[in-house]
């Protein structure tokens, strides 16, 4: 069941010790798609993370509400109803492989399910199967996930999470640290989760051409408001814009203009990936 | 730029290692090759190419089972470790863990400490170094309150404080967003012309390596190329290429009449305009 | 972890902050000394007044110190009834079996609750307005003596300030792993004692994991960029030495003098 997510008038701030933080999140007004794929963009300290951690409790807004299908999280939430949202919001963070902890892989992965009061058994199951979906085999199982590389932990962390079967997957940066080639499995990944299984998926990301590549819409964020939220091509149609927020654009949307400078031809559409310029400098005769 | 031809600054010879003595398979397998004093050059390859180990070679942080480094006149061993180490500096990945000190002049001054260079000299050396990466007003700041890019300057200053002749860069760019990669980037180019420094940089990003003299090309431990960019890239299909490769192969995918050899942007825009 | 108040530094330009750390610390040790040394009423009157003169001194509200009571009023509370409850002297109050309130057993709780309470505000006073970096500077300083002894006081005043150092990261790091496992459905401070203790497993042994493999990191760089424990180092930081602190320490002095006084009359 596609569940539609609400930020309505959504304020929070944090407590350090003594220091009481100024709003990180500003009055937050949002509609996020079932089975879009939403990318958050904007700079450290925009409040992106707190717009993900609000969304399944770890952050409890000070106004407002997150309506999440027919789940929601304000202020008054007691800990039965957020354990049902983080039934349903699975949440990988950044450089999640450092929340592995149990003695195989099977068993970290059943870590939630279990917590969610899933039986053994079942949990187990669930466990083969999202060591498949992140592109690793039942060998892995039973392996001490400190024994696997980099980008092998991170897939067995993510698999925890989906052994949850959320509806709903935040992801802060999750191709962070990676070589280009790991990054790319794991965001086709997550691309094929959105696109199959239907998986609504917000992430947040420094690389203008994963956007480019991946995300339906896109959210800019600055000083906890949301300053844009529309859709991907309208993001970067806009150039000016994007340079005003100090944002970055993809490779292949820079060389455009590059070679529309030097050359003096326009092409015809926004390239946002290498394939697209291609075919638009096939299309004037420039290839 | 004007490059010794006759005077490597740095030589790998037969070099060989492996981590664990009851495996037979070697980390890195018989490495030849050479670094001129002033040249840039990129080390890439995949995971499990051997690229960090290689590092911890250069730095005398393991030891080859075979083979011989020098690196600046110094032929690598645990006595010549630390003067080698005055003479080179190295960026890690982890911006955080590679800082040690509670300030900001605090972390670049701990090399020197290390030196038992006396205080005068140090401040000298310390804020010279802070201007160069324009963190200088930053020099009270705690570690807490920096980016990892502004991080990554300080350990840049930290080195420059040494006055090395070689900086080695071990992926030194990984975990910083890209407006950061970039900037820093341009802050070493132009370090390196000012100071004229041998930079050896451990890299996954491919325009960065193709900006640079040579690349060396790390497969399952072994050398597969050493080349310029044009050479390597034209060479080496397999490993991810920088951009303008990316978009001529796709271009000659589709039949156009792209030459067959890598172009950077500038070259790449010339034939587009033909 | 928020509430407890020694050990945080809070950044100001009043004349405490401006003391040498070595001053601070030394001067605070030997109040805590003289502490025992008052005898009556009019002792602790002197060393109250010297207490709030040097909490006022700091610039930070009076309000701020009573919350660094608070976690330990319990304890102080405890000892106090210890005191009056099983001590005899004086007129007696009040008898029943072991239990004897006494006017010497008041009093001495009375003052022992007075020693705890400027204890603790005098030990506030010196973390609230000194760098934690200046503290281990200047405990390294202190302990220099200790060489003779053949303790490595060198290793243990690097190992102090890079611990330091990384604290900050240590709480942020175990803030995520705490907020990655809540994401995975544990409840904390749920459940039977030996339930709770569980839900600690999935923290600890991550922490522990990260912070190894920190340590093994920091060495290396620390290696690379030429520290050898055995050989001798200059030092950037420094301390520096002021008439003023002179003058704490003489007015130390004055306060025992002071105080012999005061333990004179009555």
């Amino acid at each position: 069941m596609a569940m539609e997510i609400r930020y309505n008038h959504v304020s929070a701030d944090y407590q350090l010790g003594p220091i009481r933080t100024i709003n990180v999140l500003d009055d937050v007004n949002l509609l996020i798609k079932p089975s879009s794929f939403t990318a958050i963009v904007g700079h450290t300290g925009a409040g992106k993370s707190s717009l993900l951690k609000v969304l399944n409790g770890l952050i409890r807004p000070k106004q407002g509400e997150v309506k999440i299908g027919e789940y929601y999280v304000s202020s008054n939430n007691d800990s039965t109803s957020l354990k049902e949202v983080r039934k349903r919001v699975g949440m990988v963070f950044q450089f999640p492989e450092s929340q592995l902890f149990a003695e195989t892989v099977e068993k970290d992965i059943c870590f939630g399910p279990l917590n969610f009061g899933v039986g053994l058994n079942e949990a187990k199951e669930m466990a083969k199967k999202a060591i498949y979906q992140v592109g690793l085999d039942a060998s892995f199982l039973q392996k001490s996930p400190f024994s696997l590389s980099g980008g092998q932990k991170r897939r067995v962390a993510i698999a925890g999470i989906l052994a949850m079967k959320p509806e709903i997957l935040i992801l802060d940066e999750p191709g962070a640290g990676l070589d280009p080639n790991g990054k790319k499995e794991i965001l086709s990944l997550i691309a094929s989760w959105n696109k199959n299984d239907k998986l609504t998926t917000i992430m947040v990301t420094h690389e203008m051409d994963d956007v480019a590549q991946f995300a339906d819409d896109v959210i800019v964020m600055e000083q906890g408001k949301i300053i844009f939220h529309d859709d991907v091509r309208t993001f970067f149609a806009n150039l000016d814009q994007i340079q005003s927020w100090h944002l970055g654009i993809p490779e292949a949307r820079r060389f455009q203009l590059l070679i529309e400078e030097k050359t003096g031809v326009s092409l015809p559409t926004i390239c946002l990936t290498v394939e697209e310029l291609a075919d638009c400098l096939i299309e004037v005769g420039l290839a | 730029m004007v490059r010794d031809s006759t005077n490597p600054i740095i030589e790998v010879k037969d070099v060989s290692f492996r981590y664990d003595l009851r495996n037979s398979a070697e980390t890195l397998s018989s490495l030849n090759f050479s670094v001129q004093k002033g040249e840039w050059v990129a080390v890439i390859g995949n995971n499990g190419s051997g690229k960090s180990t290689l590092a911890g070679i250069l730095l005398g942080l393991y030891k080859p089972q075979f083979g011989s480094v020098t690196i600046a006149g110094y032929e690598l061993n645990d006595d010549t470790k630390w003067e080698i180490r005055k003479r080179m500096g190295i960026v890690f990945q982890n911006p955080e863990n590679q800082f040690i000190g509670s300030t900001v002049e605090d972390d670049v001054a701990f090399g020197l400490e290390n030196l038992n260079m006396p205080y005068e000299q140090m401040k000298e050396r310390v804020y010279e170094a802070l201007h160069l990466v324009d963190m200088y007003d930053y020099r009270h700041t705690d570690p807490t309150r920096l980016s990892g890019g502004q991080k990554q300057r300080v350990a840049i200053a930290g080195l420059l404080a040494l006055q090395p002749e070689i900086l080695l860069l071990d992926e030194a760019f990984v975990m910083l967003d890209p407006k950061s990669r970039k900037d820093l980037l341009k802050t070493l180019q132009k370090l390196k012309s000012q100071h004229q420094l041998t930079i050896i940089s451990i890299t996954h990003d491919m325009n960065e390596a193709a900006s640079s003299d040579r690349i060396i090309v790390l497969k399952s431990g072994t050398i597969s190329s050493i080349g310029t960019p044009k050479e390597v890239f034209s060479k080496e299909l397999d490993i991810e290429a920088p951009f303008t490769e990316k978009l001529r192969r796709i271009l000659q995918m589709k039949g156009r009449n792209v030459p067959n050899t890598y172009m950077n942007e500038e070259e790449m825009i010339e034939w587009l305009w033909k | 972890m928020n509430k407890i108040l020694i050990g945080r530094y809070l950044p100001g330009t009043s004349l405490l902050h401006m003391l040498d750390a070595r001053a601070k610390l030394i001067a605070g040790f030997y109040f805590i000394f003289i502490l025992f040394l008052a005898e009556d009423w009019p002792a602790y009157i002197l060393l109250w007044t010297f207490t709030f003169w040097v909490m006022h001194l700091s610039g930070v509200h009076f309000k701020t110190y009573i919350r660094g009571v608070r976690p330990l009023i319990w304890l102080i509370l405890f000892t106090v009834c210890l005191q009056v409850l099983f001590t005899a002297g004086g007129e007696i109050y009040f008898e029943w079996g072991p239990v004897t309130i006494s006017r010497f057993g008041i009093e001495s709780g009375i003052y022992i609750f007075f020693r705890f309470v400027m204890i603790i505000f005098i030990s506030t006073v010196i973390t609230l307005t000194t760098k934690p970096i200046d503290l281990t500077d200047a405990i390294h300083f202190l302990i220099k003596p200790l060489r003779i002894f053949k303790i490595p006081v060198e290793e243990i005043s690097i190992m102090l300030s890079i611990a330091l150092r990384f604290i900050p990261n240590l709480l942020d790091e175990t803030q995520k792993i705490i907020d990655a496992q809540k994401a995975r459905g544990t409840e904390f401070g749920k459940g039977s004692l030996f339930q709770q203790m569980k839900t600690l497993v999935p923290i600890f042994l991550p922490l522990f994991v990260n912070s190894l493999n920190r340590a093994e990191e920091v060495a290396n760089v620390m290696e690379v960029r030429g520290y050898q424990p055995n050989a001798k180092r200059s030092s950037f930081r420094k301390l520096r030495w002021k008439w003023t602190d002179t003058l704490s320490l003489v007015i130390m002095v004055f306060l025992t003098v002071g105080l012999l006084i005061m333990n004179t009359i009555v």
